[in-house]
């Protein structure tokens, strides 16, 4: 936003979901102010919801989408202990759905990855996130204001746009940034056609594969090979260390809470396509 | 405004470019509205054409139907990978078969015709000089050959009497052509054996009208001896490998792709039995942003490939419920394994004018 304001202010602070303190943060920062306000579309949810918060959902603030699209990497999958995520082997929040489960009902290994293949991908729905995510995202973009289409025509362009289910690359970031500032500053911002190739990635030192059977109807490669950081898997190796990371925590004895949650649908699925 | 006035007010979203082209997500791209047959598990497909028919040869086959080929390895034939191949992915081994004139002669030739020029020579072995690559190093001598051809030829025959669907793929509209009785070769002479001579060989650019004209006594002539065969005519989206013309390469390709597509799409819209699938647009339509190319930007990636197959398989595929079975099954024991498994074995002759650079 800096790159493209031409020169006006833009700062950015870090606001809390808990109602009170949001207020004073709120408060503190930006009541009585002049400056437009970007935030991110949860916060009006935390607004609709809280009556002393109702005074700053101001029409002049611009509210940002979520950029989440589960069309590239529908297996992720977060899971929750009291609160606390539950850790992947390479030590992300994102876990694979397929290995949780296999890893739950106590599959091994070897069988686990078995599961990783294209019937299994068909039956779970994994081809047919695209329109899915597709129409969440428009819905989302449109409630913010902004134009989905022009947003997922430039985004496209390059494949796969997303790192994760809910981590853009820089070409998403960059092209919500283009519209966010045709509103701020409407007459004034800079019009930069490679945007995202002049602002820093914080988001791709975890990458989850697109895996190849997705790929192919996708129409882009795919790959097995997880990356957090320096750290590297291949899915052999990936379900080697997760099982290892899931029995430190002694998992199948705790309670997980699922998000997305595995139905009994899809339980009955894998539990018959597994062969149990 | 009277929208009745506006005849693209409230059309089908694939006839708006944006509906139909640049709004449409990654892979999902489908421009095949309507089929005139479907092919059913008991039909027995057929194909021929340039390299990319051999794409469609293999997927065919790994889909479980019913790929027709009357003139397998024979086991007193030497068992080598290229032998293999050839006998595999050609439903009889006549190699690629570039352009329409050429399967027109494919035709003629399967049903008595015998071009004057058939024989090239190359340190002292001999070559079929209308499949000069099928049969690497040649033959020993002249009779072998003419032994071979009439096997092939009887082969080929079964191939355009048996089959119930014949998938042609359109390549090209240059060839090389013998100035004794016209008949065109799939390679240069010269170029794999043979040698050029310009009082014997000349260059030839078939225009619209020559391949309109030819492609349509191929598909009449065809269903002529055949009368039940459907006809599934499509356009390589593969780029030449070198024009003779004296032009960019790439001019060449968009007036050789042009020029076929159009012919194709109007046979299709004349004759009953012949459909046309759009395999070329899939690959080469702006939406996928040239993805489904190879670096080198011609040869049509595995994945590319796949796309097409998942097209053609949802429109012209009937499958049943035991053939979906099947298919599970099969999945499941190809493994990832079997994903890029032969994507460099696709035999084209047209790479040889590689060398010439």
């Amino acid at each position: 936003m800096e790159i493209l304001s031409n020169g006006s202010s833009v700062s950015g602070i870090l606001v809390s979901n808990e109602p009170k303190v949001l207020f004073s943060e709120l408060s503190e920062h930006f009541f009585d102010s002049e400056s437009v306000l970007l935030l991110h579309d949860s916060v009006r949810e935390i607004f609709s919801v809280n009556d002393s918060l109702a005074k700053f959902d101001r029409k002049e603030n611009i509210y940002i989408p979520t950029i989440s699209f589960a069309a590239f990497h529908p297996d992720i999958q977060y899971g929750f202990i009291d609160g606390a995520v539950v850790k992947s082997g390479l030590d992300s929040d994102w876990n694979s759905r397929i290995m949780l489960w296999a890893y739950s009902k106590g599959l091994s290994q070897g069988e686990t990855e078995n599961l990783f293949r294209e019937d299994v991908f068909q039956s779970l729905g994994y081809f047919d996130e695209w329109d899915k995510s597709s129409e969440t995202l428009r819905k989302s973009f449109e409630e913010c204001g902004f134009d989905y289409g022009r947003w997922i025509r430039s985004v496209q362009r390059t494949g796969v746009f997303m790192y994760g289910i809910n981590h853009p690359m820089q070409i998403g970031l960059s092209q919500l940034a283009v519209q966010i500032a045709e509103r701020v500053f409407p007459n004034s911002h800079v019009v930069i056609e490679d945007l995202h190739t002049f602002t820093t990635d914080y988001l791709s030192h975890i990458v989850w594969p697109v895996y190849p059977e997705i790929g192919d109807h996708l129409g882009v490669e795919g790959s097995y090979h997880w990356r957090v950081a320096r750290k590297h898997a291949s899915l052999t190796e990936f379900i080697e260390l997760c099982f290892s990371a899931w029995d430190k925590m002694k998992l199948r004895k705790q309670k997980v809470n699922f998000i997305p949650v595995i139905s009994n649908e899809d339980d009955q699925l894998l539990r018959s396509l597994a062969g149990i | 405004m009277n929208d009745k006035l506006n005849p693209y007010r409230g059309l089908p979203s694939f006839h708006y470019w944006r509906s139909g082209v640049a709004d449409v997500g990654l892979g999902q791209f489908d421009p095949v509205e309507a089929v005139k047959f479907q092919i059913g598990e008991s039909d027995q497909i057929s194909t021929l054409g340039s390299c990319f028919a051999q794409h469609l040869a293999k997927h065919i086959q790994k889909s479980g139907y019913n790929y027709l080929v009357t003139e397998p390895l024979r086991s007193d034939e030497e068992q080598t990978e290229m032998a293999k191949m050839m006998a595999s992915q050609f439903s009889a081994r006549y190699g690629n078969v570039y352009t329409v004139r050429q399967a027109l002669q494919l035709l003629d030739r399967a049903n008595g015709w015998e071009p004057k020029d058939s024989i090239w020579e190359r340190d002292g072995r001999f070559y079929d000089a209308f499949r000069p690559n099928v049969f690497p190093g040649g033959f020993a001598s002249e009779e072998r050959l003419l032994e071979e051809r009439k096997r092939h030829l009887a082969s080929v025959l079964d191939v355009f009497t048996q089959s119930d669907v014949v998938v042609f793929t359109l390549g090209l509209t240059e060839t090389w052509m013998s100035l004794q009785d016209g008949a065109v070769y799939p390679v240069a002479p010269g170029v794999a054996a043979g040698s050029m001579d310009e009082s014997q060989h000349v260059f030839k650019n078939f225009n619209y009208t020559e391949v309109m004209s030819d492609l349509t006594a191929w598909c009449i002539r065809l269903r002529e001896m055949n009368p039940e065969v459907r006809i599934l005519l499509t356009v390589s989206p593969v780029p030449l490998n070198a024009t003779y013309e004296p032009r960019n390469v790439w001019t060449s390709t968009t007036y050789s792709k042009a020029t076929l597509r159009s012919a194709a799409g109007d046979v299709a819209s004349t004759l009953p039995y012949v459909d046309y699938f759009p395999s070329y647009e899939i690959i080469t339509c702006p939406q996928v942003q040239g993805r489904y190319f190879e670096d080198d930007l011609r040869e049509v990636k595995e994945i590319g490939v796949r796309h097409v197959m998942r097209v053609f398989g949802k429109h012209y595929l009937a499958k049943s419920e035991a053939a979906e079975v099947v298919e599970q099954k099969r999945r499941f024991s190809f493994g990832r394994s079997s994903r890029s498994a032969g994507v460099s074995s696709v035999f084209c002759d047209e790479e040889l004018l590689d060398q010439e650079e």
